[in-house]
């Protein structure tokens, strides 16, 4: 395996054997479970407004950027915290490449938590409305939403104590709160970008006039969501490069 | 004359480096260098060593002064790191890995063609081939110090770097790892090894650094220091069957400082040990006083060291 | 002893002096539990984010008060709706309340008891339960001093500009038990939740991450479940302080959320049962550890 894999195996291995990682698959998952009851209970009209008006709305601008944030945040975050940067940066491989393989272990990581909770929301709305289209739509809109927020909290874990702690509070104050309230912040918030390919990909025509009306304007549009999602990677990535090259570490 | 702290075969050239963490100055001025052999540094908490070492490392930049290890610095140029290994001070190793994967993991990063192989032979000559598959969180902080050991020897380094190696080790696995220490030297390796344990240094290293307060104290092999030391005359214990008449004899000659005798030995004082030691046999035998003991009181590491950090 | 060798007493003298009586130790752990709720004897960086929370609660009032002192000058006519009310004013003072409870509590509560400390506490007098007592009085009067400044520098900047001061203290005289009522009910509500959390949570940076992010999320299900049935709407903890406030102030901003129509002696319940709970098992978990 090549020193590029071996991070990436090894963090996601860290991410994933902890409790941590099951409470948020745990969180992720109640929209799904949510929707299952609602459906089973109320029927598929119910089901499937449900599905627009509640579970995309929690799983994209709170589940999935807080799944992504405490990934990113920690990819160095523990490294700093565990004093294993050493372990790490003292080898024969460039920092970039440290920085990308820590960046693509936390989109994987939040992708897979993330999109695990997307398509079981997805799969509930199946089961309870029968409507089985959603499915590709969550996936996308979940692993684009993913790899912004990780990538911006990948510096950030890099250089800030309490990374994780700075981008809930940034995600609940400013996009959850401040974003609703003053409308012109919304347009800064990332999580636009993984509900604009998510809002395209999706069957249900109301989907954008839901999150609109509680998100600010959102532009459906996957293929921007997803250049603008690499355009933040690579400027992160470059970012944590850069910062992991000059910065003492330790 | 070429400074002590200098090697003439160098490999890690230290400049005039300074580092500083806000208003706190680390390191002041340091000059020196490291060959192939056991080189000791040695100094109290707080002395600077480790943030030496994380120089060295190319971990922490210096805030003057430059490094080079094989003539390159070692912050942007990855590739010096087939040849380093770095055990750091911090009992820090990945819980969550078994003994085998960590070391693995050191291994593939560090290019190996066969990390699996290479891990299980670190493994071995740390001896922890039997628990090499548990997780690191259940080791004791020996064992986890031993696994940091083999992740640093893993590629097999000819530059090591180890920063307190022997913490948490019982005196077993101590031994071990001294005598792992002194092979890889033997075999040519450049190792650095820091420590505020006098006795450890003085069993591990050829050469010593010694650092107080950030600044180089005194380099060079223990009994060059203190025969350095000319402002402090060797304390000297002796015993005679004759104590008073050889006391006798002492007092007043040219060589001795001074002379303090006691019911069983005497205690001399001099500046030039060598020259006492080739006359005194001959004025021992001119008086007929049969002297059983001759010994230098200050020669250890601790003792040298006692007077180095008294100069601060 | 024996007749080779012998340990003297050296004559450890206890303290004799006065000592402080129940009631000031109990006031000096609130009085410490309230310097370290916001970050009074550390670092300027642990003062930051609860003053600038602080700071962000003032200014809105502020500015309402400055904005009124301006248009009085020029004589610029105001329009009602420019300016925040006492009630209105909570929709903003409650959110910065929410992430102030979601530092301080853990902070206050955790560090004692992952570093040892509160055998410091208990091996004296003091019991586990005066302890929790002080905790919690510390933070309601932080929080509650949090949440009533700014309504008062709301009430006496328009009292100070009005044509009669004491005219409009008398004008307003329901503030005095409408406000405290209300922030009672958020405090309350706020670090009921953050404390339990935080006694069951030895890892500051989770408690923190779980009751932002566990909160959010119930009151997510509680709107989602609510279309089978608008009861579940009490699963979002944020709707109780708020529809309490609502009937303090004899109003329903709620129109859009599914659970405003709910009797509000349900919410009452709702939030005095699991205050009740939250307490019980706080008690349950420090009694365990001592």
């Amino acid at each position: 395996m090549t020193a590029f894999g071996s991070i990436v195996v090894n963090t996601l291995r860290g991410f994933l054997g902890g409790r941590r990682s099951w409470l948020l698959l745990a969180l992720a998952m109640i929209p799904g479970v949510v929707q299952l009851i609602a459906g089973l209970v109320s029927g598929s009209a119910v089901g499937s407004q449900l599905y627009e008006e509640f579970s995309t709305q929690v799983l994209f601008t709170l589940l999935i950027p807080a799944v992504a944030i405490t990934f990113g945040a920690n990819a160095f975050g523990e490294e700093k915290r565990g004093k294993t940067m050493a372990f790490l940066t003292l080898r024969p491989i460039s920092r970039w490449t440290i920085a990308a393989a820590k960046l693509v272990a936390a989109w994987l990581g939040a992708s897979l938590v993330g999109g695990l909770g997307a398509v079981f929301a997805a799969f509930a709305l199946g089961v309870g409305s029968g409507i089985w289209t959603e499915l590709v739509a969550g996936v996308v809109g979940a692993t684009l939403s993913a790899l912004v927020y990780a990538a911006l909290l990948l510096p950030l874990g890099l250089v800030m104590k309490r990374a994780t702690l700075a981008g809930l509070v940034y995600l609940l104050l400013i996009e959850q709160f401040l974003a609703r309230t003053v409308r012109q912040f919304s347009n800064l918030s990332p999580f636009r970008v993984g509900t604009s390919a998510y809002a395209d990909l999706s069957q249900f025509a109301r989907v954008i006039a839901t999150l609109e009306e509680t998100n600010g304007a959102v532009v459906a549009g996957a293929g921007g969501a997803t250049l603008k999602a690499l355009v933040i990677a690579l400027i992160m990535w470059a970012i944590t490069g850069f910062a992991l090259r000059e910065l003492d570490l330790v | 004359m070429t400074s002590p702290a200098l090697v003439p075969n160098a490999i890690i050239e230290v400049n005039d480096v300074s580092k500083w963490f806000g208003d706190k100055v680390a390191n002041s001025k340091l000059t020196c260098s490291f060959g192939p052999g056991v080189t000791g540094l040695l100094g109290p908490n707080g002395a600077g060593k480790t943030t030496l070492l994380r120089m060295l490392a190319g971990l922490t930049q210096p805030s003057t002064g430059s490094i080079s290890v094989d003539g390159l610095d070692p912050r942007g140029h990855p590739k010096l790191f087939e040849r380093v290994g770095l055990v750091p001070e911090e009992d820090a190793v990945y819980e969550f890995l078994t003994a085998r994967q960590y070391v693995t993991y050191a291994a593939q990063l560090t290019g190996l063609a066969d990390p699996s192989q290479a891990a299980a032979d670190a493994l071995a000559t740390v001896q922890l081939t039997e628990s090499a598959d548990r997780k690191l969180g259940e080791f004791s902080k020996g064992m986890k110090q031993r696994t940091r050991v083999a992740a640093a020897i893993a590629h097999r380094p000819d530059i090591l770097i180890l920063d307190e190696p022997l913490n948490g080790t019982d005196p077993v696995q101590r031994a071990r790892l001294i005598a792992l220490i002194r092979s890889l030297a033997a075999n040519g390796a450049t190792v650095i090894v820091s420590s505020h344990v006098l006795a450890e240094v003085e069993r591990i290293a050829d050469r010593v650094l010694a650092m107080t307060n950030g600044r180089l104290a005194a380099a060079g092999n223990v009994e060059a220091i203190r025969a350095a030391m000319i402002d402090i005359p060797y304390k000297v214990r002796i015993d005679a069957d004759d104590l008073r008449g050889l006391g006798a004899l002492l007092i007043g000659h040219p060589l001795i400082t001074s002379v303090a005798i006691g019911n069983s030995e005497m205690v001399i004082e001099t500046n030039d040990l060598g020259a006492l030691g080739r006359d005194l046999p001959g004025l021992a035998i001119d008086s007929g006083v049969r002297i059983t003991r001759f010994q230098p009181e200050d020669m250890s590491l601790e003792a040298v060291f006692g007077y180095l950090d008294k100069r601060r | 002893m024996t007749s080779e060798g012998a340990v003297f007493d050296l004559g450890y003298e206890q303290y004799r002096g006065p000592r402080l009586s129940d009631r000031q130790v109990f006031w000096r752990m609130v009085i410490d539990g309230l310097k370290k709720s916001v970050g009074i004897g550390k670092r300027a960086r642990n003062k930051a984010f609860p003053f600038s929370l602080v700071a962000l609660a003032i200014l809105p009032a502020l500015g309402v008060v400055v904005i009124q002192v301006v248009a009085k000058i020029f004589g610029l006519p105001l329009s009602g709706d420019v300016l925040l009310d006492d009630r209105e004013y909570f929709d903003w003072t409650s959110q910065l309340i929410f992430f102030f409870v979601a530092v301080a509590v853990p902070n206050l509560l955790i560090p004692d008891r992952v570093e040892n400390v509160l055998l410091v506490y208990t091996s004296r007098p003091p019991t586990i339960n005066t302890y929790l007592v002080a905790r919690l009085v510390a933070m309601a009067i932080s929080v509650g001093v949090f949440l009533m400044i700014p309504q008062l520098v709301l009430l006496i900047g328009e009292a100070l500009i009005s044509p009669s001061f004491f005219g409009h203290l008398a004008d307003n005289l329901a503030f005095w038990w409408r406000v405290p009522l209300t922030s009672f009910a958020y405090l309350a509500v706020n670090v009921g939740v953050a404390a339990l959390v935080a006694a069951y949570i030895n890892n500051r940076g989770a408690a923190i991450a779980i009751y932002i992010i566990g909160v959010n999320v119930l009151n997510g299900v509680g709107i989602g479940l609510s279309s089978i049935n608008e009861y579940f709407s009490l699963l979002s903890i944020q709707f109780w302080p708020t529809r309490i406030r609502d009937w303090v102030f004899g109003v329903n901003t709620l129109d859009d959320f599914p659970g405003a129509d709910l009797p509000i002696v349900a919410v009452l319940a709702t939030t005095i049962a699991f205050l009740t709970l939250a307490v019980a098992l706080i008690l349950r978990r420090y009694r365990k550890l001592i």
